[in-house]
């Protein structure tokens, strides 16, 4: 089972990418409203890809990135409505889906990011 | 022609002379005045040029009886108002000035001052303007007749004087061009620089506001559509997809110019193929043209690639092809290619309404929208702009009213190696 982490406090944003996930791709996606959160389902679930938005109630998406990396290592993918306005590491993020999301992007850059 | 006709032919173009806002009914309140006090100005000229050239009475005792008969009415409660109240200042003004030179010369700028700061008291409500305009023309005044006098050979016989006049309106209208045009220049820069201090942040913030709820109406909507619907729900579907682009489009447009201001937007160069991304914006637009529109391709053979970020690029001279169909009701929108030296050149020229010499500054100011009634927020040409100068680049534009618009994009062919590279870009909002 492949297992796909995203990160994100707006409720209407989880249940989209929720619904993208199931009806574009086979994975089982599962869910974290704050970066604290997400470093507990980290460690229980070693997910295959992070998905990240940049703005975090407790921590910001490039922190967290390198914070989940840390204790576990896979593809991330950062998501922010800030479009053009960061510049992150492109050796940390794997790919930067700007909102509002295109479902079949987002499969597309998860179908590439398992597969690394 | 009439003198109602006369004082219009002083006044050409009178929006497109006057650096600051105009009023939206300036042209008929300045109407209106001419109708009901244009007589007492064209009596008061003709009064003071029949005193000047005659010289029945002394200039200075012109001034003095003007001057008192304006202060006595003021006075009197029986003409009120700020143009009184500036005519008893300008007046006295004058009249020291004319004592000092004791020449013709108050009377003239007189003459022309109290139509021009009626005009643009009446225009812009505003003090200032009138002030710039009594000054520049009282500087006129005083130049040509306070000069003359040094020179006593040089002074013209009185019957001629009058043509001085004539001179001095052509000399002060061309003054007067010369620094709307500037003082354009330096509104939109400063418009510019107002944006950049206090707008960026707000715009950015704005932008993620509007972005987060169109993420889940969009990407919903984007999922519905593989679902079994009918024809006419898909239909609905289709409509919310498509407005909510539109709506994603202008926020990208605001977010671009508030990161374009502030330097924020850093480009991807990469290797560019100028022909093929003229056919793709060439493509794109097609489907949005009306029948009477032909939209006409003339690209280099042999071009070479361009170094360049070819989103950015692509956004640009799409910007510039949407805004010539915009203004275009029937003939042609011709994007040609070429190389001229080490730069890439792209003309989009059109048959569209064409744009005023004096208003062509004004089209790549943000937010301004030369025709009122076009949709949009008017961003499109600013960011053009930026983002081709980012390049290091220009745009320029060649407009005769009536005849079309040319705008010119001259690109260097090599960037400087100073950008960082960025992951891949994948967007859901914009198309690449």
């Amino acid at each position: 089972m492949i297992v796909i982490l995203y990160v994100e406090d707006h409720a209407p944003a989880q249940l989209l990418m929720a619904a993208i996930v199931a009806d574009l791709t086979p994975y089982t996606l599962i869910s974290a409203t704050t970066g604290a959160e997400a470093e507990v389902l980290t460690r229980e679930y070693r997910p295959d890809a992070y998905i990240l938005d940049l703005d975090l109630p407790d921590t910001d998406g490039i922190t967290l990135a390198r914070q989940l990396n840390a204790i576990h290592a896979a593809p991330t993918i950062l998501v922010s409505a800030y479009a053009e306005s960061i510049q992150p590491d492109a050796s940390l993020i794997y790919a930067y889906l700007a909102k509002p999301l295109d479902p079949d992007d987002v499969a597309q850059t998860l179908r590439l990011a398992v597969q690394l | 022609m009439t003198w109602r006709r006369l004082f219009d032919s002083l006044l050409p173009d009178v929006e497109n002379l006057l650096p600051v806002p105009v009023q939206e009914n300036a042209e008929t309140r300045i109407r209106q005045y001419w109708a009901s006090h244009g007589w007492q100005l064209v009596l008061g000229e003709v009064i003071l040029w029949a005193a000047a050239t005659f010289q029945s009475l002394q200039p200075t005792w012109v001034y003095a009886l003007l001057a008192g008969f304006i202060a006595v009415m003021y006075g009197l409660g029986l003409w009120r108002g700020r143009t009184a109240l500036w005519l008893v200042g300008s007046t006295v003004l004058l009249l020291v000035h004319g004592m000092m030179v004791n020449n013709l010369g108050a009377v003239t700028s007189l003459t022309f001052i109290v139509p021009y700061t009626i005009a643009g008291m009446l225009l812009t409500g505003r003090r200032r303007m009138t002030v710039q305009t009594a000054c520049l023309l009282a500087f006129w005044g005083s130049l040509i007749y306070g000069v003359l006098p040094i020179f006593p050979q040089l002074h013209p016989p009185n019957h001629i004087v009058i043509s001085y006049d004539i001179l001095l309106a052509v000399f002060t209208f061309q003054m007067l061009r010369f620094l709307s045009q500037l003082a354009v220049e330096i509104n939109s820069e400063y418009v510019t620089a107002e944006i950049r201090g206090q707008s960026q942040h707000f715009l950015a913030r704005v932008s993620h506001e509007l972005r987060t709820p169109l993420n889940s109406v969009l990407g919903f909507a984007k999922l519905m559509r593989r679902a079994d619907l009918d024809e006419r729900h898909a239909e609905y579907l289709r409509q919310i997809i498509d407005e909510g682009e539109h709506l994603n489009r202008l926020v990208s447009d605001l977010l671009d110019s508030a990161h374009l201001a502030t330097g924020k937007l850093i480009l991807q160069i990469e290797a560019c193929d100028v022909n093929a991304l003229c056919i793709s914006v060439a493509d794109e637009q097609r489907p949005a043209l009306v029948e009477s529109i032909a939209l006409k391709l003339n690209l280099a053979a042999n071009l070479p690639t361009l170094q360049a970020d070819r989103v950015r690029l692509r956004q640009a001279v799409a910007n510039l092809v949407s805004n010539a169909v915009k203004y275009t009701e029937r003939g042609e929108i011709v994007i040609t290619t070429g190389q001229e030296g080490d730069r890439i050149r792209i003309d989009i020229r059109d048959t569209g309404i064409g744009i005023p010499e004096t208003q062509q500054a004004l089209v790549f100011v943000p937010f301004v929208q030369l025709n009122p009634r076009q949709i949009g927020v008017g961003l499109g040409l600013d960011i053009a702009l930026q983002l081709v100068r980012l390049h290091g680049g220009d745009i320029t534009l060649t407009s005769q009213p009536g005849q079309g618009s040319t705008f010119t994009i001259t690109m260097p062919m090599i960037q400087p190696a100073h950008q960082t590279p960025l992951p891949p870009r994948i967007q859901g909002g914009e198309k690449t």
